[in-house]
C-alpha cells in the first residue's frame, strides 16, 4: 500500500503536471464520448432507416428509383465513418500527449528517479511507479467527468443531439438539403406514392430525415462505451508512460554509478 | 531469481575487500581535492559493479540528491520497505528510541528537512537495507561542525551493533586528526 500512498504524494507535489494532464484526459473523455454517441446516433438512425425501408420496399425495387435513399444511406455511413475517425485520432493524440508530457516529467524528475534509485528500488519498480501516477490520475479524472456527464446528462445529451443534427444537415447534398427544407413540395409526390397504401401519416420526408431525430436522451443507454473509453484510454495511459519510463529510469540506472 | 554470475569471483572480492574494510569499523580517507574524492568514490562503486554486487553497497552523496521532497522523512527511510518488514527489527526499534525525542523528524517533509535529517535519512535506509558497505563522500565536509560531531557520535554509538562498514571521504584535516585510528593513508584499491 506504500506504493499509493507515495502515488498521491507525487501527484500533489508535481501539481502543474497532474493540472495539465487532468484537463487533457477529461477533454479526451468528453470529446470521446461524444463522438461515440454521436456515432451511436448516425447508427441508430442508419438501422432505423434500413428496417423502414426493408419494411416497405422489401424487394429494395425503389432505391434504385430514388437517388435520394441511396444518398441517405451515404450520408449516414460517412458521419459514422468520421466520428470513427476523429475516434482514432483523438486515441493516437492522447497517446502522443501522454508520451510527450511523460518524456517531459521524467527529465524534470531526474533527481527524483535517482533518490529512488539510490534508494535500492529497481527500475521497473520505478517505471511501474510513474505509469501508476499516470493511470490513478487518468481514473480519477475519469469518474469525475462520467459523474458531472451523468448528473448534467439532460443538456449534455442536447447539445450532442443538436450537434448531431447539425453534422447531418452540413452533409447533406445541396438537393437533399432543398428536400428537408421544403416537406410539401412537389418532388416528394413520386416517394410518398410508397406510403399510399399505409394507414399512418408517414411520408418520405420522416422515412428520409425523421431518424437522424430519434436519440435516445438518457447517458445511461450508452454504458458501453464508458467501459470501452476507459479501458482503452487507460491501456494508452499505460503504455504511453510505462514504455519511457522504463528507457529513462534503464538509462539512469546505467550512469548513476558512473 | 537466478544468479548465474561466477560466485567464486564474488567471494574472493568480498575476503579482499574485507581484509582492506573489515566489518564493524569507520574508515576515514583524506581527499585532499574534490577530483580525487570523485575518483576514489567511482572506483569503489565500480569495483562492486564489475563483481555484480552493487546490492551491498550503500551511497550517500551530495552530488545527487536522494531525498524526495514530497514523502515524510519516515517514507523516505522506508522506501524499499514495507513496514511489515522492518517493524519489528532491532534496527528499527533502536531508531524509534533513538529519534522518537524528537517525533516530528518522521513526519517531516522531505524538503523541509535540516542537513543533518537530511543525512539521517540517507545513512538509515542504507543501514536497513542492509548494506555492508556505507561510502559517503564529501557530504560531510559540506555540514556545520556540530553537526558533524552529532554524525561521528551516532557512527561511534552504532558501528559495533551493524555488520556494516563505513567509509567516509574527507577533506577535512581536523576530523583526520582526532580519528587517527580510522584514518587510512592510502586508499586501498585506488591505482595511482
Amino acid at each position: 500500500m506504500r506504493i499509493v500512498q507515495r502515488v498521491f504524494a507525487s501527484l500533489l507535489y508535481h501539481r502543474k503536471y497532474a493540472g495539465t494532464l487532468g484537463i487533457v484526459t477529461a477533454l479526451f473523455l468528453v470529446l470521446g464520448l461524444s463522438c461515440l454517441i454521436i456515432r451511436d446516433f448516425q447508427r441508430s438512425a442508419l438501422n432505423l432507416f434500413q428496417v423502414r425501408l426493408g419494411m416497405i420496399d422489401q424487394h429494395a425495387a425503389n432505391i434504385s428509383k430514388f437517388p435520394a435513399l441511396r444518398q441517405i444511406i451515404l450520408v449516414h455511413e460517412t458521419l459514422m465513418k468520421n466520428e470513427q475517425t476523429i475516434f482514432v485520432v483523438l486515441l493516437w493524440a492522447l497517446a502522443l500527449i501522454i508520451l510527450i508530457a511523460s518524456i517531459v516529467s521524467l527529465i524534470h524528475r531526474r533527481s527524483e528517479l535517482i533518490a529512488y534509485r539510490l534508494a535500492g528500488k529497481n527500475f521497473t519498480t520505478i517505471s511501474w511507479q510513474f505509469a501508476l501516477e499516470n493511470v490513478a490520475l487518468f481514473l480519477l479524472i475519469y469518474f469525475v467527468v462520467v459523474t458531472l456527464l451523468l448528473c448534467l446528462q439532460a443538456p449534455f445529451m442536447a447539445l450532442l443531439e443538436r450537434i448531431n443534427q447539425r453534422l447531418f444537415i452540413d452533409s447533406l447534398s445541396a438537393t437533399l438539403a432543398n428536400l428537408k427544407n421544403s416537406p410539401t413540395a412537389a418532388g416528394w409526390g413520386n416517394l410518398n406514392r410508397i406510403f399510399s397504401n399505409q394507414v399512418t401519416p408517414f411520408n418520405g420526408h420522416l422515412l428520409l430525415f425523421g431518424g437522424a431525430d430519434l436519440s435516445s436522451s438518457f447517458l445511461t443507454d450508452y454504458s458501453q462505451y464508458f467501459a470501452s473509453i476507459l479501458w482503452r484510454g487507460g491501456s494508452i495511459v499505460f503504455t504511453a508512460s510505462y514504455l519511457p519510463a522504463l528507457l529513462y529510469n534503464w538509462h539512469i540506472s546505467r550512469t548513476i554509478f558512473e | 531469481m537466478f544468479d548465474f554470475r561466477p560466485t567464486k569471483q564474488k567471494n574472493n572480492f568480498i575476503e579482499e575487500w574485507q581484509q582492506a574494510f573489515p566489518k564493524n569499523k569507520l574508515f576515514l580517507i583524506y581527499t585532499p581535492s574534490p577530483a580525487t574524492a570523485k575518483k576514489i568514490y567511482r572506483c569503489y562503486v565500480r569495483l562492486f559493479a564489475k563483481n555484480h554486487l552493487l546490492k551491498r553497497i550503500g551511497l550517500i552523496t551530495q552530488e545527487k540528491n536522494s531525498i524526495l521532497p514530497y514523502l515524510s522523512a519516515k517514507e523516505n527511510i522506508l522506501i524499499s520497505f514495507d513496514n511489515a518488514q522492518v517493524k519489528h527489527t532491532k534496527l528499527w526499534e533502536r531508531f524509534e528510541t533513538n529519534l522518537i525525542s524528537n517525533r516530528d523528524f518522521f513526519e517531516t517533509l522531505g524538503k523541509d528537512l535540516t542537513p543533518l535529517q537530511h543525512f539521517y535519512v540517507q545513512f538509515y535506509r542504507q543501514l536497513l537495507a542492509g548494506k555492508k558497505v556505507i561510502i559517503i563522500d564529501t557530504l560531510l565536509d559540506q555540514l556545520p561542525v556540530t553537526v558533524v560531531r552529532q554524525i561521528m557520535t551516532e557512527f561511534d554509538s552504532i558501528i559495533h551493533d551493524i555488520d556494516t562498514s563505513i567509509i567516509i571521504l574527507t577533506a577535512n584535516q581536523e576530523l583526520i586528526q582526532a580519528n587517527p585510528q580510522a584514518s587510512l593513508d592510502t586508499p586501498p584499491f585506488v591505482q595511482k
